[in-house]
């Protein structure tokens, strides 16, 4: 099969579980140009195919992959890919970008992406090799762990077949399952896994011949490439990311005094030594994984006992969100345990986040008296109690007793039991914090309140990135060396302010985040501490891939037009300022830690948000204005919010 | 006086040979952090974080007998 464009096959697959019927859609090149990949072209047909507020685990929610011009390219970062749906969890969009292999080997198949509409009656799953598309029967599958349906389906194929599944918890629609890629990659927020379910759709297994892709100016992107080469040569914050990877952190974050611990009352761990990232790679680390054709290689990989507690290694590491969540936030001070915790979600398919959150959430209950053993069916729930959550977790995933309760998120099973449970649910719309205290990190409160998918710590670089004293116009220390001048973000801000300058950089810092989530990049090739590739040079990356005439500015336009969609897209969902804030929690004083005392202050907040609306083109209650969406050219959109009174 | 630094992340390099993430050694009473960090060589800028018994500090403060500091330099960025 010829490939049409360069770095693109201008080819989805549209697969209706309902009938069994797979077609081939050919969109517009124009389609590509402008919605380019990643979450804004999955946003496109979303926001045209889904009716607003479908139950999202109905059959008529919509299911959809996408990659990007750039997915597969041979250059380090480039191995992402991006599912959107309405989430089950918060009713927004979810939007989840996941590394490893599988996105890659859809493009080598010859497609772009994967929309999947309706619900089979039976437990099935997807086989694509090349042109040939199946629908299979899941019977034999249904109900066993990732792994072992990993290990069924290489055997049925070939162990070269990449496979992207959900787990029992998905099966199961638990509102926080994850879709896991070959047991180590994720799409782990917003409960997709549970939309896979709700389809009764076990797995998608691709394998593609077409290695090779065509670009337009290979030896333009083999430049890029020595530019990133000589980047991260010897570049000490890219030499410990692939040491120890995101946990490398854990230690800062602790003095720092963000580190949630205990349900995010403290900021601080006294036992963090204990688990440190350096901790896990002396006891239980393995030589860290990549993804495709990346140089950083962080991907964690751990096997080992304590003689109490086991990682067999069939499942990758926690990252340091898992490791903070199943961790500190627990009070676990058990690096095998935390890992072994993080090994039982992977197996079931459960998002680590939700699953530590949500745990956190019935631990905090429990001791203020509000949950009893008569609520959680005689189970005494204590912090730094690991076998009691690995216990929880399964039965949250096969919704058994209390875990069914705890199924639905913290949030719901707060609404469940009442007695003003919901002041201790810690989440945005729904969807539990990542591991990052925002009364530290004050744009990190922004990031969550505003992210359109839930709390989500992947908006914006955070507050860190550009706190350090000094003109950083001219003078940069290597940290702090972030390129980040390129998009006029000249700092610096201090880490507890919310002032216009920290608006105006978390504006910036959005959308070239949106623009790897468009172009499903791997932040960890750019983030600003790496500086790897800086903005300049990842749009080299798109021009020499797809011969396309485009410049930062355009990109920054795809990035702002994706973060428009969404919001568009949650507006038609019913979502309004009200939902776009922290909780309680935030506004009061850190119990513990270096940041005791420390609360974001409510007024600034309040203001801010509406500053943020107001430098994005959205009207006082959030909802982007024609002008913004006509600039975007993204009119069409104005009709839909019109259609709904919104 | 005698303390103990660990030494995080990419500061990992400041270790004695022998003892990787780990400079002990004696400093002058009185000494403060900046004067800690000047003495093992570490350029301030490469440092986000230093904490003296578990509690983080600004540069200027005083460094206890016995104390065990830490010295970090990776920083939760948005990853």
């Amino acid at each position: 099969m010829e490939q049409e464009y360069c770095g693109f096959w201008g080819r989805i697959l549209r697969v209706d579980l309902t009938t069994g019927a797979t077609s081939v859609e050919k969109p517009d090149s124009k389609i590509y140009r402008q919605y380019m990949g990643g979450s804004s072209l999955a946003s496109y047909f979303l926001l045209h195919e889904l009716p607003p507020k479908t139950d999202p685990l109905s059959p008529e929610n919509i299911l959809i992959f996408t990659t990007s011009p750039v997915t597969g390219s041979p250059i380090s970062g480039q191995a992402r890919h991006t599912a959107v749906s309405r989430s089950p969890l918060s009713g927004t969009i979810a939007d989840s970008q996941c590394g490893g292999w599988w996105g890659v080997e859809l493009k080598f198949a010859g497609w772009d992406g994967i929309i999947i509409k309706g619900a089979s009656s039976q437990p099935v799953y997807l086989y694509i090799e090349d042109d040939q598309v199946q629908i299979l029967s899941a019977d034999t599958l249904w109900g066993k762990t990732t792994g072992e349906v990993q290990d069924l389906l290489h055997e049925a194929h070939s162990d070269k077949a990449r496979i992207l599944q959900c787990g029992p918890a998905g099966e199961n629609l638990v509102r926080f399952a994850m879709i896991t890629s070959d047991l180590r990659d994720f799409h782990g927020r917003g409960g997709l896994g549970a939309v896979m379910g709700s389809k009764k759709l076990r797995a998608v297994v691709v394998k593609g011949s077409h290695r090779k892709l065509k670009l337009a100016d290979p030896d333009g992107l083999k430049v890029v490439r020595d530019w990133f080469n000589r980047g991260v040569k010897d570049h000490p914050a890219i030499s410990l990311h692939h040491k120890l990877g995101t946990p490398k952190i854990m230690i800062s974050q602790s003095l720092a005094g963000v580190l949630p611990t205990y349900n995010f009352q403290d900021g601080s761990f006294a036992q963090i030594e204990e688990i440190s990232g350096e901790v896990m790679n002396d006891k239980i680390g393995e030589k860290p994984e990549t993804c495709y054709a990346c140089a950083v290689a962080c991907k964690r990989n751990v096997k080992g006992t304590d003689g109490k507690f086991e990682v067999s290694g069939k499942y990758g590491g926690p990252e340091y969100e898992t490791l903070g969540l199943l961790g500190p936030n627990l009070g676990v001070d058990n690096i095998v345990a935390i890992a072994q915790c993080n090994e039982a979600c992977n197996a079931l398919g459960l998002d680590t986040i939700s699953s530590g959150m949500t745990l956190s959430w019935a631990v905090e209950c429990f001791e203020r008296g509000l949950l009893t053993e008569e609520d959680t069916g005689g189970i005494k729930l204590e912090w730094n109690d690991p076998m009691t959550y690995l216990d929880l977790l399964n039965k949250i995933a096969r919704r058994e007793g209390f875990g069914d309760i705890l199924a639905e998120g913290s949030l719901r099973a707060a609404k469940h039991f009442g007695k003003g449970m919901e002041k201790y649910s810690i989440q945005v719309k729904g969807q539990e914090f990542p591991a990052h205290e925002p009364r530290g990190k004050w744009g990190v409160a922004l990031g969550y309140a505003a992210s359109p998918i839930g709390a989500d710590h992947i908006q914006a670089a955070h507050d860190p990135c550009f706190d350090t004293p000094g003109d950083h116009s001219t003078e940069y220390n290597w940290v702090d060396e972030t390129d980040l001048r390129q998009l006029g973000v000249l700092g610096p801000v201090p880490s507890e302010d919310i002032s216009p300058a920290k608006v105006r950089n978390f504006v910036y810092l959005q959308q070239i985040w949106a623009v790897h989530h468009v172009l499903d990049w791997c932040i960890f090739t750019a983030v600003p501490e790496f500086r790897a590739l800086s903005p300049n040079q990842l749009t080299e990356i798109v021009r020499t891939v797809t011969g396309w005439d485009t410049s930062l500015f355009d990109l920054m336009k795809a990035g702002e037009r994706a973060i428009t969609m969404s919001r568009a897209f949650n507006c038609l969902q019913g979502f309004t300022p009200d939902d776009d804030i922290v909780p309680d929690r935030f506004f009061e004083p850190m119990r513990g830690g270096t940041l005791k005392g420390h609360a974001i202050d409510r007024e600034q907040f309040l203001e801010a948000r509406q500053l943020y609306y107001g430098m994005m083109g959205w009207d006082e209650y959030g909802v982007p204005t024609r002008a913004k969406l006509e600039e975007l050219n993204i009119g069409w959109i104005w009709d839909l919010l019109q259609k709904k009174n919104v | 006086m005698e303390i103990q630094v660990k030494l995080y992340g990419s500061l990992n390099r400041f270790s004695q040979p022998d003892t990787p993430g780990l400079w002990q050694g004696e400093i002058p009473q009185g000494s403060r952090l900046q004067d800690l960090i000047a003495q093992i060589g570490i350029p301030e800028k490469e440092i986000w974080i230093a904490a003296i018994n578990g509690a983080a500090n600004a540069f200027d403060a005083e460094i206890p007998d016995g104390a065990k500091v830490i010295i970090v330099t990776a920083r939760g960025s948005g990853g």
